[in-house]
């Protein structure tokens, strides 16, 4: 059950008078909890929170007051109207005026909507943009993770290269015996090599997503059970597992599950807890179901496998990260010389930080974007403000003479900076909520951390401030200005003041700048999505699915070469109309996973020599029908064949980057390698895959047959269908692979071209939020720079009409309106092109295959930036040259 | 002018329409009328959309003028562990109601055949 919008609840509390708050709350609460979950109980909860905000708050305020009069005096509403000052007002009069002041400036504002409706869409969207961006930041990186004293929590890894791999097992025994450095230590064993979890116990068995964790993982996370315990038995045969509360609540939420059993790959498992609702630790993938607690056993790994440990510690009192890291260098230093291994590096980092990090860099910059579309903002409101005060200059003149002090006439500015203000604030939350709520929904690689339902107090804070303190910038500054010119009554402001001149060109030439970094940062982001997503993968992606299936643990019993399925599923699948070609493979390519170890090659020692001691090799399991069926091309020897059984010779197909990185001048068909189990002989070369991602290097990689090794219980079934859409025998596919294996579980099925999409997916969320905060850049700055330009036009007519009396040419006039619209923007452009110089290594991370100061997308961006100022600049230029001299001396 | 929002109808009357609903709610629902129930009573009852701060504002109204009397409940569940705030009406109130149903009662008397034609 989820609670009301935390920070509505609080808004209302504040509001609501004190003893009605509580009830209130609960009435509310109750009626919320009938509601349909989803985004409209939220938003049906906020309109309950201003309604009654609204009604019940001046009856609060009205109370007060009566309250704060003296007894025998009626409590008027008119009271306190004439005294001005705020000291010696009671609440109550104080509260009056501001409403009074309020009303006043409303009534001002609803008079001249369009400069209030401009005001307010600026705020709208320059707030948005960073509440929306600011708002991914603190739930996805920010957001302290649920362990007890998560700053004292380590992640603990392994450099190669300069990937970070998990420990093995050697290495995590050793780092677990290092007491004084660590208070206690555990480790994920790292999932994709363990991966094939099947929950069988039930009518129908389903993969189930589970990881394996040490026995103290929980407690060195310092996470409080909701039931039972999270750590394991004392006899250390037994099977563990803890659930997740999810799984929990799915099964009924009965506390009695603990203690009782759940069937995993045919084995019973021992429910020793649950854990709480709140509990979180962000793979990146699926989050897991079942939490297994690890016994080594390794007759659960998959063929000849070590296991590789990610880490994690809590640091002992008094020790850093630094000291942590000196230590483990040296205790891993000692271990890989007495095993004969080279030394290698470990890397100790924040937990938070380990687990976070991937998303953190891109929304830091998102919050960067979104911080400079708030200041294009500002500037605009900033030259609104200005404008609007120049304009009734005889307004307030007239009012001063009447008496008004300055200060009086400050709190009419400041009011309407608030209403603005508070408006646009109000506007800019509702954009972000609905913006962080469809990115959520979107359920976006590396944002898993985004939950629909906890967004809100930091949001609310961030908009409101957000908004206020330009608002309030932008009003007072001028309104400093406007009402020390109201001591020189008859001030007419014919001319603008040579300091408001410099202001305002210095302002759009920053405006300009910002929208241009912006605008640049953008297209470089595009540019890369449009590199990524030609970047051929290796495979042929074209009328081709991809089916997900986990079979059944029993029936996977590896290399003893009875196991029939895949020559019939290849045979089955391959029968249906209109198939081409089938295969299997362990994991996809793009998936970003694969088995991997380190690389031998039998009769050369000069592997590793340059790269310390070790060389990675990634690895997968195929069927015969593989390269096939995917479409990667076999260049050199043979393809796998039924032959290739478990009593065969052992043999290895590997891929053209292995094959010229080792024997560049020879053939490497008879050598004899491998990745970290027995030597094998290459039996072929095919081409080169995109196994990591769309964005990655390719790698060294080695294809074993399945027949021989042994199948894993997850095969990626490709199927390749000829001409037809690969849709129309999804169906008969899966009838074919329940008809080879009854006891299969179909986990997923899609297209390889969806496969494809899916891979620049990251890239594509950049350039769509960055590509809109660009967009509402280059709104802005380009009403911004209109609003300069009329307004100097404005400002300048009786200057402009004496020169065109004193036969000035028309022409000459708009060339010269132009020159000073466009200068600052020239000016801004110069200083954006060498900001972006300078930022140049900070965006590299974030584009592929266009270097950060690619000369034609900042050429192009510059070009749209001035056809943006010069479209700007027109109507206002037009309306210079048909100044009529007569007409703008004589009227006034 | 009067700020209370009265109807102006009759001197002694001092409930509006809409906090003699309110009120004739609280009797209806008897033990246990608190804000949740009291609005579905009226809006199930006279099919009106009737506004939640409506409903506290006349409570608390009614409750300054002693026609209503409440009490805290404890905390409960389904409501974020918050107490409820149960209504029960005073017999100034029950005077109240009695005093309008007579007028309402003497003003439509004979009227009936004026409905029946409509």
């Amino acid at each position: 059950m989820s609670r009301p919008p935390r920070l509505a609840e609080r808004l209302l509390g504040f509001l609501l008078p004190a003893e009605e708050r509580e009830p209130i709350l609960g009435d509310l609460e109750e009626a919320f909890q009938t509601l349909p979950r989803g985004l409209g109980r939220v938003v049906w909860y906020w309109g309950q929170v201003v309604l009654l905000g609204a009604v019940l708050t001046p009856e609060r305020l009205r109370r007060r007051a009566s309250r704060a009069v003296p007894p025998g005096r009626e409590p008027s509403g008119r009271q306190g109207v004439h005294t001005g000052g705020g000291v010696g007002m009671t609440m109550g009069e104080m509260a009056t005026t501001v409403a009074r002041e309020t009303k006043i400036t409303l009534r001002g504002l609803v008079r001249r909507p369009g400069y209030a409706l401009l005001a307010i869409i600026t705020l709208v969207l320059g707030v948005g943009a960073v509440t929306a961006s600011y708002g991914l930041l603190t739930e996805v990186v920010l957001r302290p993770l649920p362990y007890g004293d998560v700053d004292r929590l380590v992640a603990i890894r392994t450099l190669y290269d300069s990937d970070a791999l998990g420990l093995t097992e050697p290495e995590y025994q050793a780092v677990a015996r290092s007491a004084d450095t660590f208070e206690s230590v555990a480790a994920l064993v790292e999932p994709h090599l363990d991966e094939d979890w099947i929950w069988t116990g039930r009518e129908e068995p389903r993969p189930l997503a589970a990881v394996r964790v040490t026995d103290a993982f929980f407690t060195t996370l310092r996470v409080t059970p909701e039931v039972g315990t999270l750590v394991g038995g004392e006899s250390p045969g037994e099977r563990r597992l803890v659930l997740s509360h999810g799984l929990w609540s799915a099964l009924g939420g009965d506390p009695s599950v603990v203690g009782g059993s759940l069937e995993i790959n045919g084995r019973s498992y021992l429910v020793t807890g649950v854990l709480p609702a709140a509990f979180e630790f962000p793979l990146g993938t699926t989050e897991p179901e079942a939490w297994i607690l690890h016994t080594p056993a390794p007759a659960e790994a998959g063929p000849d496998l070590p296991l590789a440990y990610r880490g994690i510690a809590r640091l002992a009192p008094g020790v850093g990260i630094e000291g942590a890291e000196q230590q483990l260098a040296r205790i891993v230093g000692e271990l890989r010389t007495s095993l004969g291994d080279s030394p290698g590096s470990l890397l100790v980092r924040p937990l938070q930080t380990d687990l976070t990090g991937s998303a953190g860099r891109a929304l830091v910059l998102l919050t960067l974007s979104g911080l400079l579309v708030l200041l294009v903002a500002s500037v605009n409101l900033s030259f609104l403000m200005a404008s609007r005060n120049a304009e009734r200059r005889e307004e307030l003149n007239v009012r001063a003479a009447l008496g008004a002090s300055r200060g009086s006439l400050l709190r009419h500015l400041l009011t309407e900076a608030g209403i603005l203000a508070v408006a646009g604030g109000a506007g800019a939350v509702l954009v972000a909520l609905v913006a962080v709520r469809g990115i959520a929904e979107g359920r976006i690689a590396g944002l898993e951390r985004l939950s629909a339902t906890d967004i809100g107090g930091g949001l609310v804070a961030v908009a409101v401030a957000a908004s206020l303190v330009p608002a309030l910038v932008a009003a007072v500054l001028p309104a400093l200005r406007a009402s020390t010119a109201v001591r020189g009554l008859g001030s007419r402001g014919g001319s603008a003041s040579a300091a408001r001149k410099r202001s305002a060109w210095i302002l759009t030439g920053v405006e300009s700048c910002m929208v241009f970094a912006l605008l640049a940062t953008a297209a470089l982001v595009l540019r890369s999505l449009d590199a990524v997503t030609s970047v051929d993968p290796g495979f042929d992606t074209e009328s081709t699915l991809a089916v997900t299936a986990f079979r059944a643990p029993a029936s996977s019993t590896p290399s003893d070469g009875s196991d029939a399925f895949l020559t019939t599923m290849e045979e089955r699948l391959g029968a249906i109309p209109g198939v081409d070609a089938v295969g299997a493979i362990s994991n996809l390519p793009l998936s970003s996973e694969s088995w991997a170890g380190s690389l031998v090659i039998d009769g050369r020692d000069d592997v590793g020599t340059e790269t310390g001691g070790t060389v990675v090799v990634d690895w997968e399991l195929v069927s015969p029908g593989y390269f096939d069926a995917i479409g990667i091309p076999l260049l050199q020897g043979r393809s796998f064949d039924e032959g290739d059984r478990a009593d065969a010779p052992g043999v290895v197909i590997i891929n053209q980057s292995l094959a010229r990185r080792w024997w560049p001048d020879s053939s490497p068909i008879g050598a004899r390698i491998s990745g970290g189990g027995p030597l094998r002989t290459v039996v072929g070369v095919v081409g080169d895959v995109k196994q990591q991602g769309l964005h990655a290097g390719t790698r060294g990689f080695m294809y074993l047959p399945q027949l021989q090794v042994g199948s894993p219980a997850k095969q990626e079934i490709v199927v390749r269908v000829r001409g037809a859409d690969p849709a129309t025998v999804t169906d008969r596919v899966r009838t074919a692979l329940l008809e080879t294996e009854p006891g299969i579980a179909i986990a997923e099925v899609r297209t390889l071209d969806v496969l494809v999409a899916e891979a620049s997916g990251p890239f594509r969320l950049r350039a769509i939020l960055l590509g809109a905060f660009a967009a509402m850049a280059l709104l802005l700055g380009t009403a911004g720079i209109y609003g300069v330009t009329a307004h100097g036009v404005r400002v300048r007519s009786r200057e402009t009409g004496i020169r065109m009396a004193m036969g000035a040419d028309a022409d000459r006039v708009a060339m010269d309106v132009v020159f000073h619209a466009l200068a600052p923007v020239g000016a801004g452009l110069v200083v954006g092109v060498a900001l972006l110089i300078v930022a140049g290594p900070l965006l590299r991370g974030f584009l592929f295959g266009v270097a950060p100061t690619d000369p034609l997308a900042l050429l192009v961006i510059a070009l749209v930036l001035m056809a943006g100022a010069l479209a700007a600049v027109a109507p206002p230029t037009l309306r210079a040259r048909r100044t009529d001299p007569v007409a703008m001396l004589t009227g006034d | 002018m009067d700020l209370e929002g009265g109807d102006g109808v009759s001197d002694r009357k001092s409930i509006g329409e809409f906090e003699e609903l309110v009120l004739l709610a609280v009797l209806r629902i008897g033990t246990g009328a608190y804000g949740v129930p009291i609005l579905e009573e009226i809006r199930g009852r006279t099919g009106r959309h009737v506004l939640r701060p409506a409903v506290y504002v006349a409570l608390s109204r009614l409750e300054a003028k002693g026609l209503l009397s409440a009490r805290m409940e404890d905390a409960s569940d389904g409501r974020g562990g918050r107490p409820r705030k149960l209504y029960r009406v005073e017999p100034a109130g029950l005077e109240e109601l009695r005093a309008s149903r007579t007028a309402l009662l003497s003003m439509w008397d004979g009227l009936e055949a004026v409905l029946d034609e409509g």
